[in-house]
């Protein structure tokens, strides 16, 4: 009961976080376009002053339309989305190696996966989603020449934890003291909220070195 | 070009009408369901662009009732519904691509261009340009005679440029395509795969295929001859 009380707090607090992200985010293009506009029609200006009007509105409303859609794609991964089939993990983790495999060469880094084959309660389009965001962060946050390593094993007879770290040869062990930090990264985000609307989580820690890590935790489906 | 516009908000109706008709393609309007289902079934369209939200009956049921009768009418459907299973429940329902808003005209055009172009596409085996051949069944790739390995993702990203021979494709096309996202959030993905795929099918050979357009995103295309 407490627990379930917590979870809808949380789920409250995230919304209204959203809420006020997004009224900031738009509230700067949006004054911009209106005070643009407004001044696009006084009398006075040529046509080379309007044209620059115009285009510095343009510049505010493609600003506007790319805050919006950030809220809306954010807004859309807290939904599960259809759960009624449950998603082999192994499969799906395996095939976004693949694909990103062209990205960690580019990226000169190293990726690494080892997952035990397991089955997770979710929405398969919805993770497919979350861990090509969490991979694309992992990749693109890493320092060359380094190992981006993830590894999935059953952490409960209930859950299953995707763990992940970046290291050089010497290896990094994850900080338990240290406190987890959601990075300000739309990619970042949507994939934790995928994770949390399927009833798990994405937790991260990162030192100032650069070094990161930090775990998904999903529900078992069986 | 004859295309059915199907959007009941009326100053968004006509700035499409307006946009299109300066890109030469002449326009219908259609501002609820009822209009837009008699419009496309009666009519000979070359694409129509649907809104979901319609009055008298929504943009699915419109969907769902002219593909039957108009099984080769591209359809481009507008929605303001964000998430994932929209984007699904319209191509599912015979949509041939979809566009989330807000949108820049620049975006919708773009993709009208692409459906315009590869409707002819859909039903051939092997895709040719210049010397390189694609074949869609045997999932091969040879340039100049000399078979081509490509991964998964790269035959899907080629194919998919192949089927807009000609005409630029966006980033967001590309990410929503081949990876089948509904948002870009700036990732390299495209465009390190796209280096994979000029370092295999145009390094080394003559004409280039793949080009940048800056700003806009990538195409393909023989420059000496033409897409063939």
């Amino acid at each position: 009961m407490t627990a379930a009380s917590t979870s809808d707090q949380a789920a409250q607090r995230t919304e209204r976080d959203l809420v006020s992200e997004l009224f900031h985010a738009i509230s700067q293009p949006l004054t911009a376009l209106e005070c643009g506009l407004e001044l696009s029609l006084r009398r006075d200006k040529t046509a080379t002053q309007l044209r620059a009007r115009v285009k510095s509105a343009l510049v505010a409303a493609k600003l506007l339309h790319q805050r919006l859609s950030e809220a809306k794609v954010l807004q859309d991964a807290a939904e599960p989305g259809d759960t009624s089939q449950a998603v082999a993990l192994e499969t799906l983790l395996l095939e976004l190696r693949e694909d990103f495999l062209p990205v960690a060469e580019s990226a000169k880094v190293n990726l690494c996966l080892m997952c035990e084959t397991a089955t997770v309660r979710g929405n398969e389009a919805r993770f497919r989603n979350g861990f090509f965001y969490l991979f694309e962060f992992l990749l693109r946050t890493c320092p060359s020449h380094r190992t981006v390593s993830i590894r999935a094993r059953r952490a409960s007879l209930t859950t299953l934890e995707i763990s992940f770290r970046n290291c050089d040869l010497g290896g990094f062990e994850f900080p338990e003291s240290m406190p987890s930090a959601a990075p300000p990264d739309l990619g970042w985000r949507v994939a934790q909220r995928t994770f949390q609307a399927a009833g798990g989580d994405l937790v991260l820690t990162q030192n100032q070195s650069g070094q990161f890590a930090g775990y998904v935790r999903l529900l078992l489906a069986n | 070009m004859r295309i059915l516009v199907v959007e009941d908000d009326a100053p968004l109706a006509s700035f499409l009408s307006k946009g299109l008709e300066a890109e030469h393609y002449a326009v219908d309007i259609a501002s609820d369901g009822e209009d837009a289902r008699w419009l496309a079934c009666e009519s000979d369209f070359d694409l129509m662009i649907l809104d979901l939200n319609l009055p008298k009956l929504d943009g699915i049921a419109v969907l769902q009732a002219v593909r039957p009768q108009k099984p080769s009418l591209p359809v481009l459907v507008l929605t303001g519904r964000s998430q994932l299973e929209d984007r699904v429940q319209s191509l599912d329902s015979g949509a041939d691509d979809c566009l989330l808003k807000p949108f820049s005209f620049t975006e919708l055009s773009a993709r009208v261009r692409a459906l315009l172009r590869r409707h002819p596409f859909t039903t051939e085996t092997v895709l040719k340009i210049a010397d390189l051949e694609l074949n869609r069944i045997e999932r091969t790739v040879k340039r100049a005679g000399k078979r081509i390995e490509l991964t998964s993702k790269e035959f899907g990203l080629l194919e998919y440029l192949f089927r807009n021979a000609g005409h630029r494709i966006t980033r967001s096309m590309i990410v929503e395509h081949v990876w089948n996202l509904s948002f870009d959030t700036g990732t390299n993905i495209v465009d390190v795969y796209i280096n994979y795929l000029r370092n295999k099918i145009d390094d080394g050979f003559s004409p280039k295929l793949i080009h940048t357009v800056r700003g806009v995103g990538y195409e393909l295309r023989c420059p000496v001859e033409g897409a063939a």
